[in-house]
């Protein structure tokens, strides 16, 4: 065999190590320093730069590049902006009438779009822009507290039973299956008839909105995180440290849980979405906030229902407004899922 | 004394059916009564095809799937009867090289991290009792994390990194490195024995070379023990004093390793042996081969008698299908063969039959 | 060898993923070989040294867009010469199954998991060879019986999932030699399987190419392998050959240093015990582009100055069989002296005319 036996060449070495060149001359010497450093030149960029980067890091630099991605953040950051500063941005109270004398439904004599009023004048003669404003605060409000009560008793029950189902024996089984039995009857009810449920038993206010619509996304997290902690409990790294010795519930929440997180902060974005929608859904089913002086986009759109055939534009301007709104969330999502999904990593 | 001595190992595992209750409707028999001891300061080699029941026995040892029974005695311990948290405690003398080096590192953890986890899982490092005594808390805690820096560090380099992986992800390593990395997971615990599952099967002829010298190497300076488990005949043989053959959950012949290339005596080890390719045609072209008849018969409906019977081209008429043959020593020297006719396979009185063989090829001269 | 012509002539081809100015990957690089009746060529390389990608090239499976692909494949048809790479679609699926063949690494995802073995080796002989009914279904038991699927007639029922790896191999191969193609293309057809049903496999192929006359080219990683059924071998290296030679020769007198760096690191089961491997140093990732010098180099013990100016070219043996691609090869007689090598007097002069 050519090469020197037994030599340990680790791998991050790519250059030879400088034999003893007893015997040569100068000329040699320099030859194989010319040689190392043309090596060297040749190989040299590539060690350097990418310094630890990790998923969420090269994720996060693929969203950057993905048209869908810069939508959806685009859309939403000015909903998000709009919402957080209504106050600021709306020209005139929300609540007062302050053109009723204007308007008069029942002759049909309603207000377009003018200087003064942007979007116009709804049928008591407020501002529709401001309403508009005001609205997209309570939208967000209810979108994110619902997707954050899904969100967290979903992830418990889910991460509960995908902890007990990957590491519990048998009696973790038991435990796995008696959650999962429980979330499969909430999954046998139709969403928006669970949410009508819950909001006919506490009586219509927004509380009853945020309730209703994040228990009906439970079983969808709760679904998703247990399957993809059961699909990360199986993977080798969970078996290599139960080989080490780490204790189970330290596993479960440093090394199951962080790893199948992706697809369900996925799936809270696109929840989302369908929170403001089914918000706006039993908001016109009149389970929403019956105070007026909160305006919703849902509300607005039940509310402007009676003069469809006058005053088209009143249910027009919150519609648009929720499906512009839900498509960026679900565009985010969309992005993010395909940013994060390990099939499309290379 | 032997480090680990295994005896009469079975798992079982239940096949469970049933829409509302399971119920247990048959066993898988992944091992059923292994034996075998591993001396201190050498390799153990298990050797087997998939679905033998090596990868089971391997994670058995370190109770990573439950054992049916037997006992797996480390320095006088049957790790068997532990409770879970003694077992836990146990692990840091026991580690494990895993096959798939990237799915065997948590992608969101970087390598100081991965390295780190099993010195503080077991409060591995830091100063002694007396040097203690005189710190502060917050001193005190410098001092254990310098040590666990110096032990991972001195880890990292022994298997050839250099301490700048620390801050990287398992995914910016090529295979080799990252095999090196879980190789260097299970030695900052500074275990007695280390279980080599597949460790090279994942990796590229060149790489494998890299990773099987690294082994022997820290055998030589630590004195380390292993149990390497694999597939690979020729790898198995390479690395291990003593090599065992498993077949369908049972150990089929143990041998060291030169005897057991020497005068494989079971059936299934010479065939096994004349199926592995060498890289040289001269070689190929003149030895005998024997082609197996059929394929591995399902570990959950095991043949009677003889495991092997079935496509065995040995085979008798008498005892082959009745009767279990026990592992027992034959021609002393530590050779064990689980075979009712081993002596005279080689003694040359029986030879395999064309009709049980799917083709059975003599070595041509020349 | 030699005197015939070739039933497939692979010249120069390259296969370059990417383009449109971003990071261009040239897979394969100006590979040649030929493919003889009766004769088995191996490619042999490590991953990513382009092996799977050339056979995917030839049998027209790589993606549409994305992807340029470059030199000329020749085949000898009676009907005369067609070039693969150049061949419409729809005469190359012509082509694929009934003088075309590929077997798959993984048999598993190469069957259709819903449909049973039979209607799927009917189907076969339906499109290509026009038969029907019956005579479709007695034709494939035999197939079946050619390739040593005990009880075919059971068999042909089944789905794929109730095969074993081995017999799911074994049922490829008789969908793939079920319109005698000419040429047979195995992209590691055994690397899924256990070594016993891998001797199986392999003396079935020895035995389609010497009764049928099927050229066969076979891809794979596993030295052993090759040894044991090619003819030719070429040894692939970042998508080039760096070494090409008949089998004795190349196993007794390898010269391009990757060639023996492989040969060096695989544990033999006929090497007495305690011989250390000599493995290569580094990992693929550590390579050079072809274009700056010889990409092996940064691995590679025996490189000098002359191994980085520019892509080293095929050097042939005076005997006309074996060729390689380093400037500095491997000398059996000095093998073990690499002063010798690293000596300006010595390095390269004669190399660089040839």
């Amino acid at each position: 065999m050519p090469t020197t036996p037994s030599a340990h060449n680790p791998e991050g070495s790519p250059v030879p190590d400088a034999e003893s060149a007893g015997t040569g001359g100068t000329a040699l010497l320099g030859r194989k320093a010319a040689k190392i450093d043309r090596l060297a030149e040749l190989m040299g960029p590539r060690d350097e730069g990418t310094h630890g980067a990790g998923i969420w890091r090269t994720a996060f630099s693929r969203l950057r590049r993905s048209p869908m991605a810069i939508t959806g953040a685009i859309i939403v950051a000015g909903f998000v902006v709009v919402a957080l500063f209504a106050p600021l941005l709306a020209p005139y109270a929300p609540t007062a009438q302050t053109w009723g004398d204007e308007v008069f439904p029942n002759q049909n004599i309603f207000v377009g779009p003018r200087a003064e009023n942007w979007l116009g004048l709804d049928n008591l003669g407020r501002d529709q822009f401001s309403r508009m404003v005001i609205g997209a605060r309570q939208t967000l409000l209810v979108g994110v507290v619902a997707t954050l009560v899904g969100f967290g008793v979903g992830a418990l029950l889910g991460g509960t039973a995908g902890a007990a189902a990957t590491l519990g024996g048998r009696w973790g089984r038991t435990i796995d299956n008696a959650i999962m039995r429980v979330i499969d009857m909430m999954l046998a009810l139709p969403t928006l008839l669970l949410a009508v449920t819950v909001a006919a038993l506490i009586g219509p206010s927004l509380t009853t909105v945020m309730l209703a619509v994040g228990i009906a996304q439970v079983p969808i997290f709760a679904r998703l995180l247990r399957g993809a902690m059961i699909s990360q409990g199986n993977r080798d790294y969970v078996l290599a440290a139960r080989a080490l010795g780490v204790r189970k519930h330290k596993i479960a929440l440093t090394h199951i849980l962080p790893n199948s997180l992706g697809p369900v902060i996925v799936q809270s974005t696109l929840t989302l979405a369908t929170a403001i929608i089914d918000a706006a859904a039993l908001s016109y089913l009149g389970l929403g906030n019956p105070d007026p002086s909160f305006p919703e986009w849902g509300t607005m759109l039940a509310d402007a229902q009676r003069f469809l055939s006058s005053a088209p534009q009143l249910a027009v301007y919150p519609a648009l407004a929720i499906i512009v709104t839900a498509l960026g969330f679900t565009l985010l999502g969309e992005a993010m899922r395909e940013a994060l999904d390990p099939k499309l990593r290379k | 004394m032997s480090l680990l001595r295994i005896e009469d190992l079975k798992v079982h595992f239940p096949i469970r059916r049933g829409v509302v209750f399971d119920r247990t409707v048959g066993h898988v028999y992944a091992v059923d009564g292994v034996s075998l001891s591993i001396e201190r300061g050498t390799t153990y080699g298990l050797v087997g095809e998939s679905g033998c029941g090596k990868t089971t026995l391997g994670r058995a040892v370190l109770r990573l799937v439950d054992i049916t029974s037997g006992a797996v005695v480390h320095e006088g311990r049957d790790l068997a009867s532990l409770s879970d948290e003694e077992m836990r405690r146990e692990r840091r003398n026991l580690q494990m090289v895993f096959q798939d080096p990237l799915g065997s590192l948590n992608p969101r953890q970087n390598i100081g991290s991965i390295l780190m986890e099993g010195l503080q899982t077991h409060g591995i490092g830091g100063p002694t009792d007396e040097e203690a005594a005189s710190m502060s808390g917050r001193e005190r805690r410098a001092a254990v994390l310098a040590d666990r820096r110096r032990r991972v560090t001195g880890a990292l380099e022994r298997v050839g990194l250099s301490a700048k992986a620390l801050t990287r992800y398992p995914h910016e390593f090529s295979g080799g490195q990252r095999q090196r990395i879980g190789i260097a997971r299970a030695l900052v615990l500074e275990p007695d024995l280390i279980i080599c599952d597949e460790p090279v099967s994942a990796l590229d002829v060149s790489i494998q070379a890299q990773v099987l010298n690294l082994l022997e190497e820290l055998q030589g300076e630590l004195g380390l023990t292993y149990l390497v488990i694999a597939h690979d005949l020729a790898v198995v043989r390479h690395v291990s004093d003593t090599v065992g053959v498993m077949y369908l959950g049972s150990l089929v012949e143990e041998a060291p390793s030169d005897m057991l290339y020497e005068t494989p005596l079971h059936p299934y080890t010479r065939s096994l042996m004349s199926a592995v390719p060498v890289p040289d045609p001269k070689v190929e072209d003149t030895r005998e081969r024997i082609l197996l008849a059929g394929d591995l018969p399902s570990p959950a409906n095991p043949p009677t008698g003889c495991r092997f019977h079935t496509r065995c081209p040995w085979r008798q008429e008498e005892l082959c299908d009745t009767d279990r043959p026990e592992l027992r020593p034959i021609n002393g020297d530590g050779h064990r063969v689980a075979c009712h006719h081993a002596e005279r396979i080689l003694a040359g009185e029986i030879h395999p039959s064309e009709e049980r063989a799917a083709r059975i090829v003599h070595g041509a001269a020349g | 060898m030699g005197s015939s012509t070739p039933l497939l002539a692979v010249e120069e081809l390259s296969v370059v993923f990417g383009g449109r100015g971003s990071d261009e990957v040239r897979a394969v690089d100006g590979v040649s070989f030929t493919l003889e009746e009766g004769k088995v060529t191996g490619l042999v390389g490590e991953s990513g040294c382009g092996k799977s990608v050339t056979s995917l090239a030839l049998m027209g499976l790589l993606p549409p867009r994305g992807v340029r692909v470059g030199g000329s494949a020749l085949l000898n048809l009676p009907e005369g010469e067609v070039d693969l790479l150049k061949l419409s679609p729809k005469r190359m699926r012509d082509l694929r199954g009934s003088r075309l063949a590929m077997i798959f690494q993984d048999p598993l995802s190469s069957l259709n998991p819903v449909v049973p073995i039979g209607r799927q080796v009917t189907e076969i002989l339906n499109r290509h060879r026009g038969m029907r009914g019956s005579a479709a279904e007695k034709e494939a038991a035999d197939l079946l019986q050619r390739v040593g699927i005990p009880d075919p007639e059971r068999r042909l029922k089944e789905y794929p999932h109730q095969l074993s790896g081995g017999m799911r191999q074994r049922a490829l191969i008789a969908m793939a030699v079920a319109c005698r193609p000419r040429v047979m293309i195995a992209d590691e057809p055994t690397t899924a399987l256990d070594v016993t049903i891998q001797a199986q496999i392999l003396e079935l192929l020895k035995d389609l190419v010497t009764e049928e006359g099927t050229a066969l080219l076979m891809i794979t990683h596993d030295l052993g392998v090759v040894a044991g059924l090619c003819d030719d071998i070429n040894v692939l290296y970042a998508g080039r050959a760096v070494e090409t030679a008949p089998r004795a020769p190349l196993f007794a007198g390898p010269t391009h240093p990757y060639t023996v760096g492989l040969l060096g690191s695989i544990p033999r089961l006929d090497a007495p015990r305690g011989e250390p491997l000599t493995p290569i140093r580094g990992s693929v990732n550590d390579n050079i582009a072809w274009h700056d010098g010889c990409a092996f180099a940064p691995r590679c013990d025996h490189y000098t100055l002359e191994c980085l100016e520019g892509p080293p070219a095929l050097v042939h043996t005076d005997d006309g069989v074996h060729a390689y691609r380093c400037v500095n090869p491997v000398r059996h007689a000095d093998v073990a002296d690499r002063a010798v090598l690293e000596s300006p007097s010595v390095v390269g002069d004669e190399e660089e005319s040839a």
